[in-house]
């Protein structure tokens, strides 16, 4: 099977937190966590074939699976077969962490290369291209696939002609395709809204925060740029994950024009996605009365546009790994208020929740709606 | 200054004066041709960018009107036209739009001027379009300039607009192309000229990008703004006159507003370089013409000079007395009959002196025999009476012959003494001795000599003469012969005497005047006419009845030995005035 993606430079698997959605996929698929989510977020054995714990919740037990190998044939063989983690106190999110592709089952071998356990092992890669090959003694078994070449710094538009030429089977998909792509019935594999779009504000700035949040038309945003795809929040958490998205307003009623110096915005040149909502941002926050421009070169923008995404599959866990990727520490409390503030502590502004969506050939089967390559085939046909 | 040098200077001032004369003609004409072909091709350049705006214009118009007959502005209007509209599909379509006819700016507008897609800024979907501002804008069937806002700021832009119809709702295709760096590529303008745009005070281009110190357009850009008329001016644009460029601004207009002015250039470094090669050339044809006159002026009035200079020397040799100067002459020239003229003028004073010499001698002589016969004739006319007396009284007696005789020996002897002292005059004016010179006081000289003559004038019976003395205080002293200086007073004295015979006064005075010794002797006598004066000092000339005409003649002789000078003021009735200027003793 071939795969382009725009980055999945494996130089950095596994430790990657607010990582690309193709690095973060494709890194599952060499390394395994002792413990997994399913598609609604419960927490599946995986290389640990069953836990336990004390009362206290600060001794954690894992049973470690039988006849898992690393990719060079060696055995997984933990001592005594169980892996103890304790901690002086209760553990709580425990089973998030060890989910996390960063807290993946490794081991370097004589070459100081990372060998991991999952059904595809490296086979080579250099800064273009990645070559996954099967990995022959998975504890699954072998996948079907012989191997998966990942072409890398592929923008959308080539990841499209190389879909159409037939020299991929899968490629990214921007959310703002999905739409048009359905109409002409492509074949095309959407994710849960998992990524958030927002604004983080600098911290002199951060008082513009309400004002800046009120000026922005995300209804516009959602139904112009991104063609009603993804779900239009006031939250970082999306509506799915947290339960209470709703709280958080977002209502479109720009104040009136105070005067105010000029902001400057930044966001990922090579997004072109994010390009058009910042545009549609500064285009609000200037009629508003917030005079905003894109920033340029090395200037220290006071409004930055990002991609936010997590792993966890419940609120509280998920927060603490936003706040990391942050650069903030958020006290214990209630998800909603932990939310709150960690909303004001960032200045952030968020405005929408996206899918991650993925194209695929004719010639793929059995996709399972997300990057669990052990199962998936692909006819021989050109 | 020497004639020559004169002469020189004349000749190596006209050489620089007319060098001068061509090379500021040459420039004036030089700088006008310029003048003249630069304002030609900034003029072709406002029509070459006129048709350009008129043919890029067109082809915008035909773009748009492409694009307002596909597929996709057909579907953009029918689906504008329902109920619920749902345009958002459509939010690339002008970019694609755009991207395909190689337009700059596409907007996509409702029937509410809402904006449905713009090319130019994606952002504004759903904003209402502010760069059509009036109904003429909406309606114009041609392209026009405008300025439309852009992300990065405003830009102007011809623009060209169309309308699609589906059903009851309209949707408007405006777009365009920008005024930018490669429209006046477009223009290909002549060498040496340059189109350049400003469209703002940061942003003013040229075909080679963005214009440094465009500052400087400033002031004309505001001239041609003030009068919405072209302006013109020179920018210089760097320290060097070089750099200069002469620029036509010409404000590009939509109503009222300017949206920019469109600058005709040329550059002025080939009239710079070629008036400056001019006015170098003036210098060295002027430079090498001045040494040129010079070396052949010098050559030229060495040989006009030469004879005029000759001729002033011969002239200063005539003037001095010398009538025996000469001149070379040379040529049939006006020169050469001037020195044949001179050495003629010369040879007739000669002629002439020697004419004047033997006529003055004859006079001389005849007025010396005159005089003779005039001074002899006196005393002998009483010596035949007497004679004559002598004989008669032979016939009378003794007695009474005795008494003739006696009588008429003693008047015998008189008249000859009479005969010897005016014989001894004569003698004495013609054996005048050099004088022989010695300290004398010039004032104790006029004190004793005026001594002599007191008891004369004092003498009863005799019209009385006043004696005044100013004589300067203390001694006088000059260098002279005591009895040749006294004798010269002495007959001045009597000169004036003879002047008043009705009485007078008689003033001496002294001093010391510019170095010499000055002595006047002024009467109060009749006085004499200038022409009287004039031949005073003549000998044998006088104004007196008896008088010899020797007297002031010797005076003059004297002075004039003395290497002094005299000199005599008179008018008829006041009198005359005598003054003797001897040199100091110590320069004498």
């Amino acid at each position: 099977m071939r795969a382009a993606v725009d980055n999945a430079d494996p130089a950095a698997w596994p430790s990657d937190s607010l990582a690309s959605a193709a690095k973060q996929q494709i890194t599952t698929q060499v390394f395994e966590t002792l413990v997994r989510f399913d598609a609604k977020g419960r927490p599946q054995p995986w290389l640990a074939k069953e836990w336990t714990h004390d009362a206290a919740r600060r001794r954690w037990l894992f049973t470690a699976r039988e006849g898992v190998r690393f990719h060079d044939g060696s055995l997984w063989q933990p001592e005594n077969g169980v892996i103890v983690i304790p901690a002086d106190k209760p553990i709580a999110d425990i089973l998030v962490a060890l989910a996390h592709p960063r807290s993946a089952i490794v081991q370097r071998g004589p070459d100081g290369v990372l060998l991991g356990t999952g059904p595809f092992r490296i086979d080579k890669w250099d800064a273009k291209a990645v070559t996954l090959t099967a990995h022959e003694a998975h504890w699954q078994g072998r996948p079907f696939l012989d191997s998966i070449e990942i072409t890398m710094g592929s923008g959308l538009r080539e990841q499209t002609l190389a879909l159409e030429l037939g020299r991929a089977d899968v490629i990214e998909l921007a959310a703002n395709e999905v739409r048009a792509l359905r109409q002409r019935n492509a074949r095309i594999s959407v994710t849960q809204p998992i990524e958030t779009i927002a604004l983080i504000l600098a911290k002199d700035k951060a008082h513009l925060r309400e004002r800046l949040s009120l000026a922005i038309d995300r209804q516009s945003i959602h139904q112009v740029i991104l063609q009603r795809q993804g779900e239009i929040t006031g939250a970082l958490l999306p509506q799915w994950l947290s339960g209470y998205a709703f709280l958080f307003s977002t209502l479109f009623q720009p104040l009136p024009p105070a005067p105010s110096a000029s902001l400057t915005i930044a966001h990922d040149p090579q997004d072109a996605l994010l390009r058009a909502i910042a545009d549609r941002v500064a285009l609000n926050a200037t009629q508003a009365g917030l005079p905003m421009r894109a920033a340029t070169g090395q200037q220290r923008p006071e409004v930055r546009l990002l991609r936010l995404r997590t792993q966890g599959r419940e609120a509280a866990p998920a927060l603490r790994e936003l706040a990391a990727g942050l650069g903030v520490a958020m006290p214990e409390a209630s998800a909603y208020e932990t939310e709150k503030s960690l909303i004001e502590t960032v200045g952030a502004v968020p405005l929408l929740h996206l899918p991650v969506a993925w194209r695929l050939s004719e010639r793929v089967r059995n996709w399972a709606g997300t990057w669990r390559l052990e199962n998936v085939w692909v006819e021989d046909k050109p | 200054m020497t004639f020559r040098t004169k002469l020189l200077v004349v000749t190596s001032l006209t050489v620089a004066g007319a060098v001068a004369l061509v090379t500021g003609v040459v420039s004036v004409a030089t700088r006008r041709a310029f003048e003249t072909m630069d304002q030609q091709r900034r003029n072709a350049l406002l029509d070459q960018f006129q048709k350009q705006l008129d043919a890029q214009g067109d082809e915008i118009t035909r773009r748009i009107r492409r694009i307002a007959a596909s597929d996709e502005m057909l579907r953009i209007a029918i689906e504008a036209s329902r109920r619920e509209p749902d345009l958002a599909p459509f939010l690339q379509t002008a970019a694609q739009q755009a991207e395909g006819q190689s337009l700059d700016f596409l907007d996509v507008l409702k029937g509410d001027a809402t904006i449905v897609s713009s090319a130019h800024w994606p952002a504004r979907f759903g904003f209402r379009n502010d760069w059509l501002i009036t109904a003429e804008d909406w309606q114009s069937p041609k392209a026009f300039l405008t300025r439309i806002p852009a992300p990065e700021g405003t830009a102007v832009a011809l623009i060209a607009v169309q309308r699609v119809n589906a059903g009851e709702e309209k949707i408007t295709i405006a777009g365009g192309k920008r005024l930018n760096r490669q429209f006046l590529e477009s223009l290909g303008v002549a060498p040496g000229v340059r189109a350049l745009l400003w469209l703002s005070s940061s942003e003013v281009l040229d075909a080679r990008g963005p214009v440094a110190d465009a500052a400087k357009l400033t002031p004309l850009v505001e001239q041609a703004r003030a009068t919405a008329k072209p302006a013109t001016g020179v920018i210089r644009w760097r320290e060097a006159r070089s750099s200069s460029e002469a620029l036509l601004a010409m404000p590009l207009l939509r109503g009222d507003t300017m949206l920019g002015v469109l600058l005709a250039g040329t550059s002025l470094a080939d009239q710079m370089w070629l008036e400056q090669w001019i006015l170098y050339t003036g210098v060295l044809v002027g430079g090498s013409g001045i040494l040129l006159g010079v070396l052949v002026g010098w050559w030229t009035t060495e040989r006009v000079s030469r004879p005029v200079a000759q001729l002033a020397s011969a002239a200063k040799s005539v003037a001095a007395g010398d009538l025996s100067a000469r001149v070379p002459v040379a040529g049939k020239d006006e020169i050469g009959s001037l020195g044949r003229a001179f050495n003629h003028m010369t040879q007739q004073l000669i002629e002439q002196r020697e004419r004047a010499i033997q006529a003055e001698r004859v006079a001389a002589w005849r007025e010396l025999a005159r005089r003779l016969a005039h001074e002899l004739k006196n005393p002998l006319f009483p010596l035949q009476i007497t004679v004559e007396n002598l004989q008669r009284s032979r016939t009378q007696t003794p007695e009474e012959f005795d008494e003739v005789f006696r009588e008429s020996t003693g008047t015998l002897l008189k008249e000859i003494s009479n005969l010897k002292t005016i014989i001894g005059r004569f003698s004495d004016f013609s054996r005048m001795p050099a004088p022989r010179l010695e300290p004398v006081d010039l004032n104790g000289l006029v004190r004793d000599t005026l001594q002599l003559f007191d008891a004369q004038w004092k003498q009863p019976g005799r019209a009385p003469i006043e004696a005044a003395l100013e004589l300067s205080s203390g001694e006088l002293q000059v260098e002279a012969d005591p009895e040749q200086l006294g004798r010269a007073l002495r007959n001045l004295v009597l000169n004036a005497m003879d002047a008043m015979p009705e009485g007078g006064t008689l003033t001496v005075r002294t001093q010391w005047l510019n170095g010499t010794a000055h002595l006047e002797v002024s009467d109060t006598g009749k006085g004499m006419s200038e022409e009287e004066a004039s031949r005073l000092f003549t000998p044998y000339y006088t104004t007196k009845q008896h008088g010899t005409g020797l007297g002031l003649a010797i005076v003059q002789s004297v002075i004039s030995d003395h290497k002094g000078r005299i000199a005599v003021h008179s008018e008829p009735g006041k009198g005359a005035t005598f003054t003797i200027d001897l040199p100091a003793r110590n320069s004498a």
